[in-house]
């Protein structure tokens, strides 16, 4: 879709009138109101060195810390916040680039000096990190710190199971996977990339942690049902929104295939996470995303395999058996033409 | 040299934006919305493209799985018989179907991973002694002409990644460098070796515009990581462990820059912002030596947070400088 076809079908519709065409023209080619596209390439050097700058806005901070002779705790705390003050600041007042890696640099250092801080002082860190999270979220515009303050949030809410003593993966990827799919809905697109990714990152790091620290078979049989509801819902979205009955053929195929998968994988979500990811990622057009969400399919799809509690010769069976279902699945999609 | 800055296409994010500062109606942006989902022939091909590479890949697996974890159930004749099957089946699906389709694409790279498993039978069923870097490097070489036939990335990737393992092996089971640099040489190589690689690819692709670019990204970020892998080696670590032959790593490196924007600036972002990427590292490092150095020798607070700020600055500048050049580069296809 390009602005032209968008452009004149709204017109074409009734929507977009002759001064407002006019003004959508021109906005489009303003920089300041449609950004210029950035590739992954140059987003991911660019989110490298705001952490790298952190640092050493970081290590500055604590010599200042040092020469003010204060007691490091509380400094680190009001330094810390006063960063993060700058950084949303600097971030809405300026468009200038500088400025802009500049306030990134101090946004994540002073998220970082704020939780260390309020470590430091024995406050709870979780809490902190529960409430100044949502406040820096809609404060800045850049999608990193925006990206970093989900992950703050997701990151508190760990800490404050991990103090309870109950599980944490199972909870976490319940979160991560439901505040993926939930992503879909907000109003908002501009906040709905940060909370995708950090909803994403979570979910992938509560599965794999999960798979590898609890040894307790279907520790993560929670969030394998509710990984599964949402891959659900997400088929049964897809199917309003391309006018698909539910009780078609289409639409049982779409909806039992992951009540099938939840079943078989139960206790390792993984592949419902990434399978859920690659639809998210789809639907808002965010191709790295999708690159990424393959990558888990992938990984997880072995670790699935590999850890499966069966003779050699059965888990080889398995391997074929299943390999030749989901090319089966396709010839049958193919010859009712629905693919 | 740089190409115009063009408007992106249209973007949730963009509407969302135009709607907010009130140049079209949230009726129209709510429609915008609608038109900017992927159509249902997009979907079609997702799920074809994913169920072909999952159940080939999965068929594949299985059939290796087979052979090696069931070596005394299975006697040689049926070993052979099994995977030379499995292989004459998947070449045949590739040859009827053709790489343009995706069929065809998924059972050539089964294809190309049983040529692997068949070496790897050879090797354990006749002991032939060779080494196991023979393997990965006799079966690059056997995959080329597929590679240059179809065209397939991904097989060209497959083949990057044999080789690159072959490489390693014969550095390390047969050169066997007995001093402390013999990494940072092979990094070098390695870096050399993948660099060139994207650049062929890319200039391979100024002759064939349809050619699909992700290879040469893929390769570039290899030899980004092991290039700053080395110079901030170099930078960071004492002298005294990586002095020897580390000399080299800085005249190699101005190389791989010349390249990564020589090249680049012609055809898209891909390669500078890998060549600034590396550029981002090795600044990091440098930076991070002088500050680190600094507090080791105890000089006066002021001096580490003017030292330190003026790093985080200096990063700042770096990124925007590098982002404002690299926007000005022309799109790359992917």
């Amino acid at each position: 879709m390009t602005w032209e076809k968008l452009i004149a079908t709204l017109q074409a519709e009734g929507l977009l009138s002759a001064p407002e065409t006019e003004s959508l023209q021109s906005a489009i080619v303003d920089p300041a109101i449609v950004p210029p596209a950035v590739p992954w390439t140059v987003r991911l050097l660019s989110a490298f060195g705001a952490w790298m700058g952190s640092c050493f806005v970081l290590g500055s901070v604590g010599s200042c810390m040092a020469i003010l002779g204060m007691g490091n705790e509380e400094s680190l705390f009001f330094f810390g916040f006063l960063l993060m003050v700058a950084a949303a600041v600097l971030n809405r007042v300026s468009s200038l680039l500088f400025i802009e890696q500049l306030s990134v640099a101090a946004g994540l250092s002073g998220l970082m000096g704020v939780l260390g801080g309020a470590e430091a002082m024995d406050w709870s860190t979780q809490w902190v990190g529960m409430v100044l999270g949502p406040i820096f979220f809609v404060a800045v515009t850049d999608p990193i710190l925006r990206f970093a303050s989900t992950l703050t949030v997701l990151g508190s809410i760990a800490a404050l199971l991990v103090d309870a003593g109950l599980p944490v993966a199972d909870p976490l990827v319940c979160v991560g996977v439901v505040g993926l799919v939930a992503t879909l809905w907000l109003p908002r697109a501009t906040w709905a990339g940060p909370l995708r990714w950090g909803a994403l990152v979570t979910a992938f790091a509560a599965a794999i942690s999960g798979h590898l620290w609890q040894d307790e078979a279907g520790a993560l049989r929670l969030s394998s049902i509710l990984a599964g509801m949402m891959v659900v819902l997400l088929a049964a979205t897809l199917l309003h929104r391309y006018k698909h009955s539910v009780a078609s053929e289409l639409g049982v195929l779409a909806l039992g295939t992951p009540v099938v998968l939840s079943a078989i994988s139960m206790g390792k979500p993984g592949v419902l996470i990434a399978m859920a990811g690659l639809g998210v990622a789809f639907l808002a057009r965010d191709r790295v995303m999708q690159g990424v969400s393959g990558i888990g399919l992938f990984c997880f799809g072995v670790f699935f395999y590999y850890n499966l509690d069966f003779t050699l010769w059965a888990k080889a069976g398995v391997l074929i058996g299943s390999g030749l279902f989901f090319l089966g699945l396709r010839a049958f999609l193919l010859f009712r033409r629905w693919i | 040299m740089f190409a115009a800055m063009q408007s992106p296409p249209p973007s949730f994010e963009a509407l969302d934006t135009l709607q907010q500062r009130q140049v079209i109606s949230p009726e129209a942006a709510a429609r915008g919305r609608e038109l900017l989902l992927p159509p249902p022939k997009e979907w079609a091909e997702l799920v074809n493209r994913w169920l072909a590479w999952v159940g080939g890949l999965l068929v594949a697996s299985g059939v290796i799985y087979l052979v090696a974890y069931n070596w005394d159930e299975l006697d040689r004749f049926s070993q052979n018989a099994l995977l030379q099957a499995c292989f004459v089946v998947t070449a045949g699906i590739a040859l009827w179907r053709g790489t343009t389709q995706v069929a065809g694409q998924v059972a050539l790279l089964c294809a190309s991973l049983l040529v692997g498993a068949l070496f790897a039978l050879h090797g354990q069923t006749y002991q032939t002694g060779a080494d196991p870097y023979t393997l990965f490097a006799a079966w690059a070489v056997l995959l080329l002409p597929w590679a240059l036939g179809s065209g397939l990335p991904a097989l060209w990737v497959l083949i990057s990644i044999l080789g690159n393992v072959a490489l390693v092996l014969f550095w390390v089971q047969v050169i066997q460098p007995p001093f402390a640099a013999g990494g940072v040489y092979l990094a070098h190589i390695l870096c050399l070796i993948n660099a060139l690689l994207a650049v062929a690819w890319e200039g391979i692709a100024r002759f064939r515009p349809t050619l699909r670019r992700w290879p040469a990204e893929v390769w570039m970020f290899g030899a980004v990581l092991v290039n700053a892998f080395t110079v901030g080696t170099w930078i960071v670590l004492p002298a005294e462990v990586y002095h020897t032959g580390v000399g080299w790593s800085l005249p190699i490196f101005v190389v791989f820059q010349l390249w990564c924007w020589g090249f680049g600036m012609a055809k898209g972002r891909s390669l500078p912002a890998t060549g600034g990427m590396s550029l981002l590292i090795l600044s990091a490092a440098l930076l991070g030596r002088v500050c680190l150095e600094a507090v080791d020798n105890g000089n006066p607070d002021i001096l580490n947070v003017v030292l330190f700020a003026l790093s985080g600055l200096i990063l700042s500048a770096e990124i925007a400088g590098l982002v404002a050049l690299l926007r000005r580069l022309p799109e790359p296809k992917v």
